[in-house]
């Protein structure tokens, strides 16, 4: 069956591949279809999808973060005269269950890129006595809630191509979100924060696309704060978390302000576990495999916070031969920690998703991308084991923006997986310098400014693929 | 800490053979009441460890749970009983302060405030090392490629593995 759904007009990257995971999750078995409307460009908050069944409509719509209806389409129109026209030669079979006169009802005028009167929605309304209503109206709490959607066609602005062309659209309301959760769980309100947080959002899209739920073990191997496993624990999974830093997942701030008290504000189940390891030396005990469901995760880009693993600056240079701690000292030391590059980083993220993920089990995480490298050529972290299904970009600053990856576990951990992932090991243990250059993005960030200007006298020669005009919640 | 990331940790200092199970130094146990969820839970029972579970229980005061693993029956089944023990061993039970040692070398990795220390110290994590005959035996440290390919010489000519 076909459905309209309308989306905030918002994070337009992340919207399809939220409802597609979310699809998945309720049991959709195929990958969905999608379908414009009549002269709208991609961008609009108009798409039609194609379900199973109202009920998996209605499930996506309450869960989803960015999906802000979904309508069964009576009629569609440029005017009201096709309007009317479409309405009525849509089968009756269809619409009189939804009229019967011990049903109450309510219709509601909305619009995109316009605002209307009241009296120009009550005019509106009013034209629609060719449909036939036999209940009563009740505004609060109707059984049947219908949308008439109207919009005009939108002017080119900021470059921005004019994404709808007028349109109205009528239909009876399937499933629509709940956006409550979003100021309760904002970042504003939070005991504990760092610098790195994700904000509550995009926290709860990351948990969508890894199809969190209640039965399964999500963890995140940065923890941090564990902004992400709140999202994840809201909707109903267990969680379990690491990091290197034993001051930031141990004590926080104080007894009441620490991680513990993130999950405590919300009324929800505290992780499973917390653990203080390095992701570079695991101590996973061997033979232990497959037992999370999903993993989501940021791993440090190394632009505002790097990543950190074990053996001192020194140590892994080679400048100095590892040291043993005196015994009397032991107890208390800390040991240091050097340079992590993302590019280990992300490699050790996938050896240990391979490793440890169910299969079809769901690895959800940032990676970071500079802006001046043309679209397509980006290259993304690959790993056998595991098939790439969603890519949604974030723009952060003109230099650099973030893509959410969302990747399957399809094949299962094999000796040969393993083998390469030591030797890759060993390598990013030799040449421990030369990896730390190598996609550096920190410098690329912050590097002065001086030789851009000519760079965009080169650029303007050929077409941008991505417009420019996009923001960070764009 | 819970059991069930006890049953998951190993030391892997360099060398250790056999790093699981940590044995269990407890000096501050306390239980928390968590929701009972029987999917979570025999969705997890398929990966436990079953004899390192029990041990673990024993030295944190709980000696409920049978000795050898139960088959599938009576997971499944629907008398809870089995599962509600499972339940309190695996998730209720906390270690706050105390210790996880390791079986073979007996180094301690601390417990604070429910948090386990996994971080291995300087010495204790593997370095790419390669014997270097022709200094008599000392171990050298790999430190760039050319000493690797310099490794290489010398062990091709004695049909030694360079590491």
């Amino acid at each position: 069956m076909w459905f309209l759904c309308v989306f905030y007009h918002r994070l337009l990257d992340f919207r399809k591949p939220e409802v597609e995971a979310l699809a998945e999750l309720f049991g959709e078995d195929e990958s969905l279809q999608w379908r414009l409307p009549e002269h709208h460009h991609n961008d609009t908050p108009f798409h039609f999808v194609q379900l199973s069944s109202e009920e998996i409509a209605q499930n996506i719509a309450k869960r989803s973060i960015l999906v802000k209806g979904m309508y069964e389409l009576w009629g569609e129109g440029t005017c009201y005269e096709e309007l009317k026209e479409s309405i009525q030669s849509f089968p009756d079979s269809r619409k009189l269950p939804f009229l019967t006169s011990d049903s109450t009802f309510r219709i509601s005028v909305e619009t995109f890129g316009k605002a209307l009167t009241f009296d120009e929605q009550k005019e509106r309304i009013h034209s629609l006595t060719y449909i036939p209503f036999e209940g009563k109206v009740n505004l609060k709490n109707p059984d049947h809630n219908f949308f008439l959607m109207e919009m005009d066609e939108s002017e080119e602005s900021n470059g921005l191509p004019p994404i709808v062309q007028r349109r109205i659209f009528f239909g009876r309301e399937v499933g629509f979100a709940d956006r409550k959760l979003l100021p309760t769980f904002q970042l504003k309100s939070r005991t504990y924060l760092g610098p790195t947080a994700m904000d509550a959002e995009m926290a709860f899209l990351m948990a969508n696309q890894a199809n969190a739920a209640s039965g399964k073990l999500v963890y995140d191997p940065f923890v941090g704060t564990g902004s992400i496993l709140v999202s994840a624990a809201r909707f109903g999974a267990m969680t379990m978390g690491a990091d290197i830093d034993i001051r930031v997942v141990r004590d926080g701030r104080g007894p009441d302000c620490n991680v513990w008290s993130n999950f405590k504000q919300y009324g929800l189940p505290a992780p499973v576990a917390l653990l203080r390891m390095d992701n570079n030396v695991p101590p996973w005990r061997s033979g232990l495999k497959e037992i999370f469901d999903a993993i989501i995760c940021d791993p440090p880009y190394g632009v505002r916070a790097g990543g950190r693993k074990s053996g001192g600056r020194k140590i892994l240079r080679g400048t100095v031969d590892p040291y043993t701690v005196p015994e009397d000292k032991r107890t208390g030391h800390i040991p240091s920690t050097g340079a992590y590059s993302l590019v280990e980083c992300v490699h050790d993220l996938l050896h240990l998703a391979a490793r440890m993920l169910v299969m079809k089990g769901r690895l959800v995480f940032f990676f970071p991308v500079l802006r001046d490298e043309c679209g397509s050529e980006v290259k993304f972290p690959e790993h056998p084991c595991f098939k790439l299904v969603a890519v949604s970009e974030q723009i952060l600053s003109s230099r650099y923006s973030r893509v959410l990856l969302t990747m399957v576990k399809v094949e299962p951990y094999s000796d040969e997986v393993e083998e390469a992932a030591r030797l890759m090991h060993l390598e990013f243990r030799e040449n421990h310098l030369k990896w730390l250059e190598e996609g550096n993005i920190h410098s690329s960030v912050f590097k002065p400014s001086t030789d851009s200007s000519q760079i965009q006298t080169e650029s303007k020669t050929f077409k941008d693929p991505k417009p420019k005009y996009r923001g960070k919640y764009v | 800490m819970r059991l069930i990331t006890h049953n998951m940790l190993s030391c892997n200092i360099k060398g250790v053979k056999n790093g699981f199970p940590l044995k269990i130094e407890a000096e501050k146990v306390i239980e928390k009441e968590v929701d009972f969820n029987p999917d979570f839970l025999r969705h997890m029972f398929a990966k436990i460890e079953w004899k390192a579970l029990v041990e673990a229980a024993r030295s944190m005061g709980y000696a409920e749970l049978p000795e050898d693993s139960p088959d599938a029956t009576v997971i499944e089944s629907a008398d809870e009983t089995f599962l509600r023990k499972l339940h309190h061993a695996l998730l209720e039970l906390h270690l706050e302060e105390g210790a996880l040692v390791c079986p073979e070398t007996g180094r301690k990795f601390p417990v604070n405030k429910g948090i386990p220390n996994m971080l291995l110290h300087e010495d204790e994590v593997k370095q790419t090392v390669c014997i270097d005959l022709r200094k008599g035996n000392e171990p050298t440290r790999i430190r760039s490629p050319k000493d690797r390919v310099l490794m290489q010489d010398v062990c091709i000519d004695l049909s030694l593995q360079v590491p």
